[in-house]
């Protein structure tokens, strides 16, 4: 490991010698005098994802049922329009907000599922486990499965009334689920407790839903399904802002918890034993969750997979367990994973467009797979 | 008297019940941990040694009375400011994988960096310092996993140092560990005690290492606390009542826990030196009884040309062993 620092140590000066943008500049002032070499390894790490989510960005508004030019769609973004007023209009009005939205949403998973698998000191947590999406989906399944006729023809029209009727139950619910979640985080003792209630409540909710899905119709069980998928698609430019800026908070709060990730990572005695406020820390980890868990389903749906895989890949290729490189690290893990399965649910070329939760998992779970028999092969 | 960094006033320690009576551990302690001494916290399990520990690092609340740092109340301090007073090892020490040994002990500068924990040249220094003071220096860039627990351990108390609290409690730090790195770890806090004048409270179950390194015991036992000096505590019976117990016991003279047994048959030993001597615990530990005037058989070590040799004799007759095992071998066949 040690090897492979050294080897991309030299990296950070050629990189200043060549690019010499400011930041880098003020960067390697201060890191490169201050530390041994192996440190920029993350850094150099999380500049190149950033430009790996930069590229893809820019495929995403490329690639779809009609390809067009990357040149094209750069001036579309910079001047507005492009050689055909049809490829500035998909680019803009349908791509745009649909590649952003999957950005954010994979940020806002990748974090919160970092912050989650952190707190709770489990690889296997995620950040459905508080409960928050569960709550969302009963929002869903009781508007769809139980509204009358008329709620059913406004969905069938599939129109942005339909979707702005769904964000709105999933928004409802996810909320309340917050709530309810923080209440109990200020009250319990053991941060296993607030797993467990977490699970049950899941639990609970995937009963309730279960209930209502073998009552209800055959053509509502469609549409609460077609939800379940989860979509990037559902977001209007006007909607984003709200998405973006739910997002942008609860990244905001989960940056104030990074010192409190950092001793949680010794465990709860030792986190208190070197100055951590527990109480305060669960309160901030839990709402920056929460908040971040009840955007990102109530616009998009529960995408799977993402909040669990990206922590691994982001700790797999970084290989540093300090937070303050692991949350840019898990939100640009997260962005990559959902912006490349947006790109592929497309299926460049072709009218057809797959179920977004099917893309996720089916090709990012070989990847985490290689990633992490990576890291146990470098044990021996 | 100097002010002492750690006081308690008529603390009770235990565990409170909802609608019944609390689980009382100990009650009435009035301790003093001074600066630059080392103390030994021993007891039998299930006593309250890591309850006793938790309280005094405020990780749970007293059921009645004060815990002191320097004065001031632990109830009433805020986590940062008792971080930077008080700092803590306990038995397993945990492993995030992906750690380096340097950034493992800088995990012990949290309370005293900004809101993002960075690392200023003062920390770094201070690190280094730890690193240094527990010869760990070349553990810094290595991964945490690829340590053994020796080694780990050695490094949460290197960043318990970078914490520069003036009081480090450990709650039986070399309980996984092996005898040598035993040893190593308690001289190691005897000598951190010494240098840096810290106030430093281990809880151990190693009676022999604590007799040898501790400036000071508190003996916990059922709700009462023994303090004095290690020697005045074997020379007055305190560490015998502490532990006795069915079947075994203080020996005050050898320093050592000694199994009791019935008197076995009354066997020998003539001479002196180490193969007496552990011929000796061959004989005890077989459940015979040494007399050292007469006995049913007596043992002796000779000297001929291929070596030492034991002579063995039962009734007048004599045989010759090489080795304790042969010895032991006869003695059973003499039917003794």
């Amino acid at each position: 490991m040690s090897q492979l620092a050294h080897k991309t140590s030299p990296a950070p000066s050629v990189l200043v010698e060549t690019r010499g943008t400011g930041a880098a500049r003020i960067w390697s002032r201060g890191r490169l005098a201050a530390r041994a070499s192996n440190l920029d390894r993350p850094f150099v790490i999380l500049l190149l994802l950033s430009l790996a989510l930069g590229m893809l960005l820019l495929l995403s508004l490329a690639l779809g049922s009609v390809s067009i030019p990357l040149e094209q769609i750069l001036s579309a973004l910079l001047h507005g329009e492009s050689d055909k007023a049809a490829w500035t209009n998909i680019a803009l009005k349908f791509r745009l907000p649909k590649t952003l939205t999957a950005m954010l949403a994979g940020m806002a998973l990748g974090a919160s599922g970092l912050l989650m698998q952190t707190y709770f000191r489990n690889p296997l947590a995620e950040p459905f486990v508080l409960g928050v999406s569960s709550g969302a989906s009963l929002g869903v399944a009781l508007v769809v499965l139980t509204s009358g006729a008329s709620g059913l023809a406004m969905m069938a029209g599939l129109g942005f009334a339909g979707d702005l009727l769904l964000t709105t139950a999933a928004g409802l619910g996810a909320g309340l689920t917050m709530g309810l979640v923080l209440l109990v985080a200020t009250r319990i003792r053991s941060n296993l407790t607030l797993l467990i209630l977490g699970l049950m409540f899941g639990y609970l909710v995937a009963s309730l839903v279960s209930l209502l899905l073998y009552f209800a119709l055959p053509e509502r069980i469609q549409a609460y399904i077609n939800w379940t998928f989860g979509s990037f698609s559902g977001v209007t430019l006007e909607q984003l802002p709200i998405l973006a800026s739910f997002v942008c908070a609860g990244l905001l709060i989960a940056a104030t918890a990074v010192k409190a990730l950092n001793a949680l990572t010794l465990g709860e005695d030792y986190a208190r034993s070197m100055g951590t406020n527990l109480r305060r820390a669960r309160l901030v980890i839990v709402l920056s969750t929460a908040l971040l868990v009840s955007a990102v389903t109530a616009f998009c749906g529960p995408i799977a997979f993402v909040g669990i895989a990206a922590p691994h890949l982001c700790r797999g290729i970084l290989r540093v367990s300090d937070h303050r490189t692991l949350l840019p690290g898990a939100c640009l893990c997260g962005a990559i994973a959902t912006v490349c399965a947006s790109i592929i649910a497309e299926l460049p070329g072709n009218n057809l467009v797959l179920p977004l939760n099917v893309i996720t998992a089916l090709l990012g779970a070989p990847v985490v797979m290689l990633v992490i028999l990576r890291q146990f092969r470098g044990r021996q | 008297m100097s002010v002492p960094a750690l006081q308690t006033r008529d603390l009770a320690i235990g565990y409170p019940r909802k609608r019944k009576a609390d689980i009382c551990l100990a009650s009435a302690l009035n301790l003093r941990l001074e600066p630059g001494a080392l103390v030994g916290l021993l007891g039998p399990n299930g006593v309250g040694k890591s309850t006793l520990l938790r309280t005094l690092a405020a990780l749970q609340a007293p059921l009645a009375g004060k815990v002191l740092l320097a004065g001031a109340d632990t109830s009433r301090m805020a986590p940062g400011d008792l971080a930077k007073a008080l700092s803590l090892v306990l038995t397993n020490s945990p492993q995030p994988g992906l750690m380096t040994g340097f950034e493992l002990v800088a995990l012990g500068r949290l309370p005293h960096s900004d809101w993002l924990g960075r690392l200023s040249e003062d920390d770094h220094a201070a690190v280094n310092r730890a690193l240094d003071a527990v010869n760990a220096g070349e553990l810094a860039s290595q991964v945490l996993r690829e340590l053994s627990d020796g080694q780990r351990q050695k490094l949460m108390i290197a960043r318990a140092l970078a914490q520069e609290a003036a009081i480090m409690l450990l709650d039986e730090p070399t309980a996984f560990l092996d005898l040598p790195r035993r040893v190593e770890v308690m001289r190691l806090l005897k000598r951190l005690a010494r240098q840096t004048g810290r106030a430093i409270l281990v809880s151990t179950h190693d009676l022999d290492l604590a007799l040898r390194n501790c400036d000071q015991l508190w003996l916990l036992r059922e709700g009462a606390m023994l303090v004095g000096a290690p020697e005045d505590l074997a020379l007055d019976g305190g560490i015998t009542e502490t532990f006795r117990s069915e079947g075994i016991r203080f020996d005050e003279n050898s320093g050592a826990f000694a199994v009791e047994k019935p008197p076995g048959a009354p066997i020998q030993v003539k001479g002196s030196g180490t193969r007496a001597t552990w011929m000796r615990r061959a004989l005890e530990r077989n459940g015979y009884r040494h007399d050292a005037i007469a006995g049913v058989a007596d043992i002796s070590l000779q000297e001929n040309g291929r070596g030492p040799e034991w002579h063995l004799t039962i009734e007048g007759r004599l045989s010759r062993h090489r080795s304790v095992a042969e010895v032991l071998a006869a003695l059973k066949e003499a039917g003794i």
